[in-house]
């Protein structure tokens, strides 16, 4: 790849520390997409909540009909997106419903009335399309309308990103296609079969946000995709590729902007700050479909895979869709599975039930089986040292966690708890077996504590 | 929150990863066998013993704490045991047998658990140790002359049964001497001693008085290398000791930075610390230094001594890497690792004691929980990047 770097080309990125765990994409990196339609009397859920932000109020009520598409919560405060239906049906439930990490959240519950036909297509851009026609407040409008969140895992909503903002100028987009997650290939699969309307989608971005240069980033580990979507960019003048190097967690904002930028993003701060928004490749897709088509976020591409599903595979599935029927339209889980996780092994947590549904931000369900799950027990930290050394921040994890053993939220503090992005790292190499994540994540609620007192 | 130890929490990440604190320790281990096996070929059985005596009480002391404190933690032991073989490799072959107990059993008991056991103690406990054998056996250990197996007595020669010269000093080429008869070696001066009576004997100002000085009472750097001059069981072969070093840093068992810095702290230090200023009565004619001398030569031959003639390789490849009482950040590491080399020669041009590199490593475990402070990674908090400006 260095001999074809060029102006179109940028590579290869990347950043300092960091781990390579095993990626083992092979499992499912291979599967196209497969489209899941659902069947009369299945039942979607919708969560009112799928996103970082204020809740959705439900607009619908029981025994209401709805037709695929129709809004069925929505908010209004700034930080916040409407969810909707995927499919046509009855409501036949408004209230809590159980969510991952053991807790209920509203949710509308609805009945599919027939079974569902094919769905729109998402993978060749519409002809004859004038992105100019688009202007910046259109643009916005339409990613609000449709619910749009970060694909990637955190669901921020992308219409704040892409606000324009007077004081923060934007003066890159990058679109984040690293998936540095060990096991997932959504965007990968996204990006070899519909590079088109992510790239338009990318496009679209920029005209919103007020940015001159949109760089796509992917790792080297996935030549098809690096070759579709430069295939894709090439007339466009503004747009890029960055090449990086495959390392966990490459795919994290801030990582990915220290590579392929060079610009810090202050803790406690935004891409913005630094003037750059990042958004998913699942995202910039649907950003296209909202703008052209007014296509509201109820579908995305989630991978299944790991040694503990029968047929590991990338699915286009309506967004609300219970975990148990995807798991059996996958096969079911083996005999030795261990785990279900929400994303992949190193961030994605471990799920107790399965009527839990598909929610925007979730790119993956990793099934674990029991080899691959390492269960020991915490250790005492002998100071080897590792955790640091791995840490993409540079803070000191043992010590962080130690000060949050013992409840000393200030000395955490002032080894920078708060820059920690949980990528998990430190508890990765951790000869002790020490849940440094954990630690740290304890220690972030009880300082939002504290402030709070 | 997982708070005990014995609760199994499985939560992201999930791996399966080999490395574990035992596997550190036995590694590293097995890895110490190597200075044990040269201290056993250069200074006879009578090492072999002293090394079985240091390493079954350091492990019986454990044994018998893990018992008392109804703790036990995987690797405990073979850290222990570690710090038995360590004490061992500091002291010399001849030691008495009560010596080597008291020094392995205070480094596990006094340097180890009373702070709370593996990961938790301040100063190293081997070195803790041999300080404290230092201050009870102080007449035994302060002896600037040590005993040296000749060629053809390897192994099987007795080390009590070695011939003292009468004089203060004595050069043997030990490539081409054989033992004296009815001996089995001789009584030698430590090369980093005779360099120590350089400065407070004679009064050096010219490169030539000290090459004499060097080639009269000195065995030749190839002997420091390769181990044949007296001295601790496992100190004298540095070619081992750099080797290990070098595979401990593979594992990522031995942060670069630390050896490093600590041989350029040392040879700095050796670099600009005057011979002969630590002499009583100085009247400002008494003293030179070294990066004076005219003959170049000369004066990388007397840095080398320095660097490869006393425990200094033991110290900068193994005891300053101790993982417990090392700073934990880059440039901690860096700061502990020049002063302790800088310390190293302080000690040993301007004072008496016995343990120059050692001390100067418990000096600097002191101070490590003071440098990972002031040098703990602040991260970008706090102040946006200065160096960026918007494209447009």
């Amino acid at each position: 790849m260095t001999a074809m770097q060029s102006e179109k080309l940028l590579g290869k990125f990347s950043f300092r520390r960091g781990v390579h765990p095993p990626h083992r994409k092979d499992l499912s990196q291979s599967c196209p997409v497969q489209e899941i339609r659902l069947r009369a009397g299945q039942r979607v859920v919708i969560p009112m909540s799928q996103h970082i932000g204020a809740p959705c109020q439900p607009t619908v009520e029981v025994k209401q009909q709805v037709t695929a598409g129709q809004e069925v919560g929505s908010c209004e405060a700034f930080v916040s997106a409407p969810v909707h239906s995927p499919v046509a049906g009855t409501v036949v439930e408004v209230s809590p419903q159980p969510a991952a990490a053991g807790t209920k959240v509203l949710s509308a519950v609805i009945e599919v009335a027939e079974d569902q036909t094919n769905g729109r297509p998402w993978k060749q851009k519409k002809e004859n399309q004038d992105l100019h026609a688009y202007d910046s407040a259109a643009i916005v409008a339409a990613i609000r309308r449709a619910g749009l969140v970060g694909q990637g895992g955190a669901a921020f909503p992308t219409a704040v990103k892409l606000m324009p903002n007077e004081k923060k100028p934007v003066d890159t987009v990058l679109i984040n296609g690293c998936e540095c997650e060990p096991y997932l290939t959504s965007d990968q699969r996204l990006m070899i079969e519909a590079a088109g309307p992510m790239v338009d989608g990318l496009r679209l971005a920029l005209r919103a946000s007020g940015a001159r240069r949109g760089i796509i980033a992917i790792e080297d580990n996935k030549p098809e995709a690096i070759n579709e979507v430069m295939t894709a960019i090439r007339d466009i003048d503004e747009l890029q590729l960055a090449i990086c190097r495959t390392k966990y967690p490459q795919g994290g904002e801030r990582q990915l902007i220290k590579a392929v930028l060079d610009r810090v993003v202050p803790t406690g701060g935004l891409p913005l700050d630094v003037g750059v928004v990042v958004v998913n490749a699942a995202t910039a897709s649907a950003i296209y479909w909202a703008c052209v088509e007014g296509r509201p976020l109820t579908e995305r591409i989630v991978t299944v895979t790991g040694r503990g599903i029968k047929q590991p595979g990338n699915f286009r599935l309506p967004v609300g869709m219970l975990l148990s029927d995807l798991l059996e339209v996958c096969g079911g889980l083996t005999a030795d599975a261990a785990k279900v996780l929400l994303g992949g092994p190193m961030m994605g947590p471990a799920t107790g039930r399965l009527d839990i549904p598909i929610l925007k931000g979730t790119s993956g369900i990793t099934v674990l089986s029991r080899d691959e799950v390492a269960r020991e027990a915490e250790k005492a930290c002998i100071r080897c040292g590792r955790c640091v050394d791995h840490c993409p921040l540079k803070l000191v994890p043992t010590r962080i966690a130690q000060a949050v053993k013992a409840r000393s939220i200030d000395i955490a503090l002032e080894y920078d708890l708060l820059a920690c992005i949980e990528c998990g790292c430190c508890a990765y190499v951790c000869p002790s077996k020490i849940p440094l994540v954990q630690y740290m994540k304890s220690g972030k609620v009880m300082a939002k504590n504290l402030s709070i007192k | 929150m997982p708070n005990t130890a014995s609760k199994r929490y499985v939560a992201p990440p999930f791996r399966v990863v080999p490395e574990s604190a035992r596997r550190i320790y036995r590694t590293q281990l097995a890895v110490l066998a190597l200075p044990a096996a040269a201290g056993i070929v250069f200074f006879g059985y009578q090492a072999a013993k002293v090394i079985l005596v240091a390493v079954l009480s350091a492990g019986l002391m454990e044994f018998l704490l893990v018992k008392a404190r109804r703790r036990r933690l995987a690797g405990s032991l073979s850290h222990s045991v570690m710090m038995g073989l360590l004490v061992a490799l500091m002291l010399p072959a001849d030691m008495r047998g009560d010596v080597v107990i008291v020094a392995a059993v205070s480094a596990v008991l006094l340097g180890k658990h009373l702070f709370g056991g593996l990961g938790q103690s301040i100063w190293h406990p081997a070195l803790v140790g041999r300080l404290i054998a230092q201050m009870f056996y102080a007449d035994t250990l302060a002896a600037a002359r040590g005993p040296l197996l000749a060629r053809d007595q390897l192994v099987w020669g007795n080390i009590h049964q070695v011939w003292q010269p009468a004089k203060d000093w004595l050069r043997i080429d030990w490539f081409q001497t054989l033992s004296p008869t009815g001996y089995a070696g001789w009584l030698l001066t430590r090369p980093v001693e005779a360099l120590r009576q350089m400065g407070r004997q004679d009064i050096i100002h010219s490169s030539e008085q000290m090459a004499g000085y060097l080639l009269d009472r000195l065995p030749s750097l190839g002997h420091c290398l390769l181990g044949a001059v007296p001295g601790g069981v496992g100190e004298t072969c540095s070619v081992l000791l750099i080797v290990i070093g070098l595979y401990f840093i593979y594992r990522g068992y031995l942060p670069w930075k630390l050896p490093v810095m600590f041989l350029a702290g040392a040879l700095l230090g050796a670099l600009i610390l005057p011979i002969g200023a630590g002499r009583l009565a100085p009247d400002g004619s008494t003293y030179t230094f070294p990066f004076l001398l005219a003959d170049s030569a000369v004066l990388l031959t007397y840095i080398n001594y320095h660097l490869f003639g006393g425990g200094l390789m033991l110290g900068a490849w193994v005891l300053a890497g101790e993982m417990s009482c090392r700073p934990i950040t880059g440039q901690g590491q860096i700061i502990f690792g020049f002063a302790a080399g800088v310390l190293t020669m302080v000690f040993r041009l301007f004072t008496s004691m016995a343990i120059p590199c050692y001390a100067a490593i418990l000096v600097m475990n002191s101070l490590t929980g003071v440098l990972d402070r002031l040098t703990r990674p602040r991260g970008p908090a706090g102040r946006p990047d200065r160096r960026w400006e918007p494209d447009r």
